[in-house]
């Protein structure tokens, strides 16, 4: 006990030796905490360790400094299972009072065995685990971890509580029973599991006494002569009443009825749940066996079919039929028609070559000379045949047009313009933006920026 | 009947070894009835002062 006023230590009297202060509150707080103290000794004594908890919790609220209540409140919880609280308790005793502690041997002999330790301590962490589990609904997975627990650490009563509880969710009440009576065979007074099993007996049937109250009648015997002669008895019976043997028929058929179902079905359907579970597993076997050799079968499709093509490929160049041959026919052709005058026929008939893919060098150079002097005056003829359709309001013609006469020259914007105002008059507002679009991002200096902004803009 | 979702409730979970150092430290520093009755007095004490 220390005074409030000057701080001295001391033991003895209700006056402070130093500065006389009347200390006689603080000593009746500590014969309260001590009285409390006493109430969970005697608990825990006859082995009502939540009794004995409750009790020591309030010792040490009253006396905080209350070193016996503290070491015996970890060893309640030892017990429990509650090993880290057991811990906090004698960690906070040692602190208190270092010397002359018991709580100093608690802890060594706990830390001693490391393996066990890390055991227990993983049993409670295991119990968190489970604990979220069930808040989250998954109870089957909470049921294994506590199963787990409790093989590990049988003394965890909360785990013990959690587990039964967990049972009589499933109704299965005859391992709640279990459970519940294990708890109280270490925690007598366990609340939660007193209520528990109360609950369950009222579920269960009460089996009925059956008490039979049987006289028995004593015959005296009367003592022999000579004269009496003793006749065996017979075994014969005379056959019971009708009725009676028709019950005793059914209740016969009632009884074999109630074995075979208890007994016999159930072995038979094992037997038979077992038979469908492997057959269940040769089937998932062979079913992956085969999707392995599928994958592998499509795998080398796949190869089959792109070297096929590649053949194709081949073949078709030297056929003539695609590839080089064609790139040369378009090129003659174009040479043709620019020899006749006709030199939108011509550009026309080159617009969609690259020029890299031509295979010889004479063929890019032909390429080269004929581009130069078709496709500008092609660009200018189709845009006018545009125009032509354009004010005739045939603007579908126009849209062709323009696309054509855009393909022999790229530079040509007004093509693009009216190809965007052909879209507009048709009610097209998508084709219209995005040709409106390429004339403000590639043509960004040309005339007619203003009203396409002002047109996309707008829709 | 026990209902099932108001005994869940109940459970809270355990203390685990990482927990026990602040546990540890909560404990030492919680006041007691003496501590309340030392504020007490001691608060009785400054106001006789003035």
């Amino acid at each position: 006990m220390r005074c409030f006023k000057c701080d001295t230590a001391f033991d003895v009297g209700v006056k402070c030796p130093s500065c006389g202060s009347d200390m006689s509150i603080l000593k009746w707080v500590k014969t309260i905490s001590d009285k409390y103290y006493n109430s969970g000794l005697d608990k825990a004594k006859v082995r009502d360790l939540t009794g004995a908890v409750e009790s020591l919790k309030l010792s040490i609220a009253v006396d905080k400094n209350n070193v016996q209540a503290r070491n015996l409140l970890g060893l309640v919880y030892c017990e429990m299972g509650d090993i880290v609280e057991a811990l906090t308790q004698w960690v906070v005793s040692k602190n208190i009072q270092p010397t002359a502690n018991i709580a100093e041997a608690y802890i060594k002999q706990v830390q001693s065995n490391q393996n066990k330790f890390e055991v227990v301590t993983s049993t409670i962490k295991k119990y968190n685990l489970s604990l979220r589990y069930v808040m989250e609904g998954n109870y089957d997975m909470a049921e294994i971890q506590l199963k787990k627990v409790h093989s590990q650490n049988p003394k965890l009563i909360k785990a013990q509580q959690l587990l039964a509880l967990l049972y009589i969710r499933g109704s299965n009440y005859s391992k709640a029973k279990k459970l519940l009576n294990a708890i109280l065979v270490v925690d007598h007074n366990n609340t939660l599991a007193l209520r528990y099993l109360k609950e369950i007996n009222g579920e269960l049937p009460t089996k009925k006494k059956e008490t039979t109250h049987k006289k028995r009648v004593v015959v005296e015997s009367k003592p022999l002569n000579g004269n009496e002669a003793i006749i065996p008895r017979s075994s014969y019976k005379e056959p019971s009443n009708g009725a009676i043997t028709v019950i005793n028929i059914l209740v016969g058929i009632a009884i074999g009825a109630a074995l075979i179902w208890f007994l016999i079905l159930p072995s038979r359907n094992q037997g038979i749940m077992e038979e469908k579970n492997r057959e269940i597993r040769e089937l998932s076997e062979q079913l992956s066996s085969g999707n392995v050799e599928l994958n592998s079968l499509e795998a080398q499709l796949k190869v089959v079919t792109s070297e096929r093509d590649s053949l194709q490929q081949r073949l078709d160049q030297i056929g003539g039929t695609d590839g080089n041959n064609k790139l040369l026919t378009a090129v003659i052709d174009s040479a043709n028609y620019y020899i006749a005058n006709m030199k939108t026929e011509a550009a026309e008939a080159i617009v969609d070559i690259d020029v890299s893919s031509l295979p010889t060098e004479g063929a890019k150079a032909l390429y080269n000379t004929l581009s130069e002097e078709t496709m500008i005056n092609a660009a200018t003829d189709l845009y006018n045949q545009g125009m032509t359709a354009y004010y005739r309001n045939d603007f579908e013609k126009a849209i062709d047009f323009y696309t054509r006469s855009f393909k022999c020259d790229k530079t040509k914007v007004d093509a693009i313009y009216y190809m965007a105002k052909s879209y507009v008059s048709l009610a097209d507002v998508d084709n219209a933006k995005q040709y409106y679009n390429q004339i403000i991002n590639d043509f960004s200096t040309s005339r007619y920026v203003t009203e396409a902004q002002d047109y996309v803009n707008s829709h | 009947m026990i209902d099932f979702d108001e005994e869940i409730k109940k459970f809270k979970p355990n203390l685990e070894v990482d927990e026990a150092e602040e546990a540890i430290y909560k404990s030492e520093n919680a006041p007691d009835v003496a501590d309340l009755i030392n504020k007490l007095v001691n608060g009785m004490a400054n106001d006789d002062l003035f």
